[in-house]
C-alpha cells in the first residue's frame, strides 16, 4: 500500500506543531478589520449585504449570514469549500459590482477574509462542503449541443445562448424577478470562469438563489461535460478591449450587401466595442445598469459607399413599452473634436439615428439639449434574431462627414434597450473611437520603391565613378 | 588581435539604438509604469535619424577617428585591382542590399495602414487659477473617511473600481481608462486642490486640446455638495494607501 498519501498530512501536521501560525482569533481579528476597510459598503456592517452601498444594487451584494453562495463547486444548496471562496474573492464576479481583489490584498488577507465570512453563519461550523467530482475524460461538443436541446436550457438561455430565451423574458418583465440568464457568446461575464471545468460545475450545482439550477440529477455526468464544453464553444467573438480603438471599412468590389450575413462581411474585421451606461449626464439621466455590454463592429466599403453592421445583444426585441434604437456619431466639422456626449456648443456632431419600427433620422447636435432633426441620407437595414440586433447602416462616401483612405474620423457607437427603460440619454455608449477606409489598391507603394531604388543606385554608382577617377 | 573597425562599431550601435527605439520603449515603459508606451513610428524615424547624426558627429570631430572610420569603407569600395572573386562578390551584394532595403521599407511604409491618431496619455495638466489657494477645510477624521466612502462607492466605483484600481464595471468602455488612484502616477502626485478641480469641473473642465473632449470623467459641480467633494477626496487617498503630495 502507497504510504504517500499519509506521509504528506503528517508532515504537515509536525510542521504546524513546530511552527505555529497566527491563532484562530487572530486570523478572525484580521479579518474582520479588512472587511470593514474594504467589504462593509456593499455587504454591511454584520454580513447581511446591507451596506450603505448596496442600495439599488443589482444582484445584491452577497448575505454572508444566509450563506446562500453561487460559486461552488459543491451540490446544489451546499456550503462553498474554502478555496471557492478564495478564487471568488480574489477574482471577483465580472459584471457585477463585486471587485478582483487579488491585487490589493495578500494571501494572507484573503484567508483571514475566508475565516471572517465563514464565522458569520453558523451553517459552517454544522456542515462540510465536500467538492464534487470534474470529469476529465474527452467530451463531445456536438453532443452537448443536443443535451443543450433535449435539457430545454434555451428556456432561458435562447436558442443561440445569448440569453433571450422566454422564460427569461417572463422572469424579468412580468414577474420583476430581474435574473438575466448568462449569454453564452460573451464569454468575459461568465460569473464563476469560462473553462468546461467552471462551467461543469455552473451546470450540475447551479447558482443558489438563482432561476439557475441544478442539473446532477437531470442530466449524467457525461452529458453535463458534453454541455460544459458546447457552452464554451459559443464564445465565438473577439472579448471587448479598449486597446483597440480602429474601425477599418474594408475594401470589396461590386455592390455592398444589404444583409447581414454574405460572404462580404467575412472580409471586415470585427471590433467588440465595450459599452458602459451613460453617466455623464446630470442625474436623474445618470444610468447605471445598461442592458447591452458591448456591440459588434465592422465596415465596408466599395469605393462609392460604405456599410457599418452593427450587433449587439437584447434579450427582447419588442417595440414595446418603449423602442429599441441605435445612433452613429461622427463631429459635424472636419478636424473638430466635439465632447463626446451629442457634441458642444462651438463642435456640433452628427448623428445616424436608426429607431425600431424603422425611423432613420440624421440629427445635428450642440449639446444634449439642441438637436435638430432631419431626414435620413442614410438607409437602414435592421433584423432582430435569436435575442441579437444587427442594423446595417449605409450611405455613401462622400457627404458630411465623409470618408477618406489615410484619414481617421472619430466615431461612437450608443444603443437603447427600450424594455429595460432605456430612452433619451437613458443609453449605452462608448467614447470616441476611430474609423478609417482601406486605401483603394494602387501602384503607389511599388512606384515609390522603384523611385528610391533608382536614386540609391544612381548615388552609389557616383560614388564608385568618384573613387574610381 | 585585430581591431574592430569604426564603421562595424557605428553600425552595431546605431542597430542597438533603433531596436530600443523602436521595440525597446513599450517594454520599459510598461516596466516603469505599468502602461505600455510604445513610440509612434514617426518619432522612432527622427529619433534613428539623431542617433545616425550624433554618431557621424563623434567620428568627424577627430581627424584621425574620421580616417579611420572611412578608410575601410573606401578600402572596400575601391578594392584594387585586380580584385579577388570573393571580394568581388561580396562588394556586389553591399551595393545591391542597401537599395533593395531601402526599396522594401518605403514599399512597407507606403501601403501600411497609418496609426490613429494618439491623445496624450494620462498627463496632469496646470491647476486653474481659481484653484490653487482652496484648501480642504474638514479635519481628516475616521468619520469623514467612512462618510467618503459611502459617497465614493455610490458615485465613483463604477469607473474607478471599489479597489481604486481603475477597474470599475464601466472601466473598459472609454479611451482613456479612469484613473488608477492606487497607482503612484495619479493622486500621489497631486494635491487635495488639484483632485478637488478635477472631481467639481471633470472631463470638460480640462484645458482645450487636451483629452476634455472624451474623457467620461463626470462633471460633479452640481451633483455633490463641496463637503461630500472632501471627503471623497480623503477616503480616495486613505484607501488607495496614497498622500497628497504636499502632506
Ligand atoms: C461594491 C460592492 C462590493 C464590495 C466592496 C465587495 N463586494 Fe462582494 N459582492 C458584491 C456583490 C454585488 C456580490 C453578488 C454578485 C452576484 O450575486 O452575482 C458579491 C458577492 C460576494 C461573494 C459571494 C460569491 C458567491 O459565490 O456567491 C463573496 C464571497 C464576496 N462578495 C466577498 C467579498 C469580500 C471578501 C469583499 C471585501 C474584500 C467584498 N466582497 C467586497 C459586491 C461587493
Ligand atoms: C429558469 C431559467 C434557466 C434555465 C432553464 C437554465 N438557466 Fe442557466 N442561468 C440562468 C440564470 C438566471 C443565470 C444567471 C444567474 C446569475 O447571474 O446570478 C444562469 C447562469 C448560467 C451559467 C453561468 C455561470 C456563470 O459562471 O456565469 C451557465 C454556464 C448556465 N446558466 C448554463 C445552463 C445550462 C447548460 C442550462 C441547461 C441545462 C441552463 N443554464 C438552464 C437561468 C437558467
Ligand atoms: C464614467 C466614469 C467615471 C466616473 C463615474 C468617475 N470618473 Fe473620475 N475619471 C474617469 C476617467 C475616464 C478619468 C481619466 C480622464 C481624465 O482625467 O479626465 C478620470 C479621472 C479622475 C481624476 C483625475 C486623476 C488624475 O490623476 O488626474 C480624479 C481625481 C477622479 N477621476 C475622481 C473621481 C471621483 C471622486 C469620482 C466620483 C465622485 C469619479 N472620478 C467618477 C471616469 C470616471
Amino acid at each position: 500500500m502507497p504510504l504517500f498519501p499519509l506521509f504528506v498530512p503528517s508532515v504537515l501536521f509536525v510542521l504546524s506543531v513546530l511552527f505555529p501560525g497566527p491563532s484562530q482569533a487572530e486570523t478572525l481579528d484580521l479579518g474582520r478589520a479588512i472587511y470593514m476597510q474594504r467589504c462593509f459598503w456593499c455587504h454591511g456592517e454584520t454580513g447581511h449585504g446591507d451596506g450603505p452601498s448596496a442600495v439599488g444594487m443589482f444582484p445584491r451584494p452577497r448575505d454572508f449570514v444566509a450563506a446562500d453562495y453561487k460559486i461552488r463547486s459543491t451540490p446544489h444548496g451546499h456550503l462553498p469549500t474554502d478555496e471557492d471562496l478564495l478564487r471568488v474573492i480574489s477574482r471577483g464576479i465580472p459584471g457585477t459590482p463585486m471587485p478582483a481583489w487579488v491585487k490589493i490584498l495578500s494571501q494572507e488577507e484573503h484567508h483571514a477574509l475566508v475565516a471572517y465570512l465563514k464565522s458569520l453563519s453558523p451553517r459552517f461550523a454544522a456542515e462540510k462542503p465536500q467538492p464534487l467530482p470534474v470529469p476529465d475524460g474527452p467530451a463531445n461538443p456536438e453532443a452537448g449541443k443536443e443535451v443543450y436541446r433535449k435539457a430545454r436550457c434555451f428556456l432561458c438561455h435562447g436558442e443561440a445562448g445569448r440569453g433571450d430565451g422566454e422564460l427569461t423574458a417572463t422572469l424579468n418583465f412580468e414577474w420583476g424577478i430581474p435574473h438575466s440568464a448568462r449569454d453564452f457568446t460573451r464569454g468575459w461575464t461568465f460569473k464563476g470562469g469560462h473553462e468546461p471545468h467552471d462551467i461543469y460545475l455552473r451546470i450540475t450545482g447551479g447558482l443558489n438563489g438563482t432561476p439557475m439550477g441544478p442539473y446532477a440529477d437531470i442530466l449524467t455526468d457525461q452529458e453535463r461535460w458534453d454541455l460544459a464544453h458546447y457552452v464554451a464553444s459559443l464564445d465565438l467573438e473577439p472579448s471587448a478591449t479598449t486597446e483597440d480603438f480602429l474601425v477599418t471599412a474594408a475594401l470589396i468590389e461590386g455592390n455592398l450587401p444589404e444583409t447581414h450575413d454574405g460572404p462580404a462581411w467575412q472580409k471586415a474585421r470585427m471590433l467588440t466595442v465595450p459599452l458602459a451606461g451613460q453617466i455623464v449626464q446630470s442625474p436623474p439621466l445618470r444610468w447605471w445598469t445598461p442592458s447591452a455590454g458591448a456591440c459588434n463592429v465592422r465596415a465596408l466599403h466599395n469605393g462609392h459607399d460604405i456599410a457599418f453592421l452593427v450587433e449587439w445583444d437584447d434579450p427582447t426585441g419588442k417595440p414595446e413599452p418603449l423602442p429599441d434604437s441605435a445612433f452613429l456619431q461622427f463631429p459635424a466639422q472636419e478636424g473638430s473634436k466635439p465632447y463626446f456626449l451629442f457634441g458642444d456648443s462651438d463642435n456640433p456632431v452628427k448623428l445616424w439615428h436608426w429607431q425600431a419600427g424603422n425611423t432613420a433620422e440624421e440629427w445635428t447636435a450642440t449639446g444634449s439639449a439642441n438637436t435638430e432633426v432631419r431626414p435620413a441620407i442614410f438607409q437602414v437595414y435592421p433584423s432582430y434574431k435569436e435575442g441579437r440586433w444587427r442594423v446595417l447602416f449605409r450611405r455613401s462616401l462622400s457627404g458630411e462627414p465623409s470618408f477618406e483612405a489615410g484619414k481617421f474620423l472619430p466615431v461612437l457607437f450608443s444603443v437603447r434597450d427600450g424594455a429595460n427603460g432605456e430612452s433619451g440619454n437613458v443609453r449605452a455608449t462608448s467614447t470616441w473611437l476611430y474609423v478609417t477606409v482601406e486605401r483603394p489598391r494602387s501602384f503607389r507603394p511599388w512606384l515609390l520603391a522603384l523611385a528610391y531604388m533608382l536614386g540609391a543606385g544612381v548615388v552609389e554608382l557616383w560614388v564608385l565613378a568618384k573613387l574610381k577617377s | 588581435m585585430k581591431r574592430v573597425p569604426s564603421v562595424l562599431w557605428a553600425l552595431l550601435v546605431f542597430a542597438a539604438l533603433y531596436l530600443f527605439f523602436d521595440r525597446g520603449m513599450a517594454p520599459l515603459t510598461k516596466a516603469l509604469t505599468g502602461t505600455p508606451a510604445p513610440l509612434p513610428s514617426s518619432l522612432v524615424f527622427m529619433y534613428a535619424g539623431m542617433a545616425a547624426v550624433a554618431i557621424l558627429l563623434y567620428f568627424s570631430v577627430r581627424e584621425d577617428r574620421w580616417n579611420n572610420f572611412l578608410q575601410p569603407v573606401l578600402d572596400f569600395l575601391r578594392v584594387a585591382a585586380p580584385p579577388s572573386p570573393a571580394k568581388r562578390l561580396s562588394r556586389m551584394a553591399v551595393l545591391i542590399l542597401i537599395p533593395a532595403a531601402l526599396g522594401w521599407r518605403t514599399y512597407l511604409s507606403a501601403s501600411a495602414t497609418p496609426d490613429p491618431p494618439s491623445d496624450p496619455p494620462g498627463i496632469h495638466f496646470n491647476l486653474p487659477n481659481q484653484y490653487v489657494s482652496v484648501g480642504n477645510p474638514l479635519p481628516w477624521t475616521e468619520q469623514n473617511i467612512r462618510e467618503g466612502g459611502i459617497l465614493y462607492t455610490a458615485n465613483c466605483a463604477m469607473c474607478h473600481g471599489d479597489a481604486q484600481d481603475g477597474e470599475g464595471l464601466f472601466a473598459r468602455a472609454g479611451q482613456p481608462k479612469p484613473a488608477n488612484f492606487r497607482d503612484g502616477g495619479t493622486i500621489a502626485q497631486l494635491d487635495e486642490n488639484y483632485l478637488y478641480w478635477r472631481i467639481k469641473e471633470g472631463g470638460p473642465g480640462l484645458p482645450q486640446g487636451s483629452i476634455e473632449y472624451r474623457s467620461a470623467m463626470p462633471v460633479w459641480d452640481g451633483v455633490l455638495t463641496d463637503d461630500q467633494i472632501w471627503k471623497i477626496i480623503m477616503f480616495e487617498y486613505t484607501n488607495a494607501g496614497q498622500k497628497p503630495a504636499k502632506r
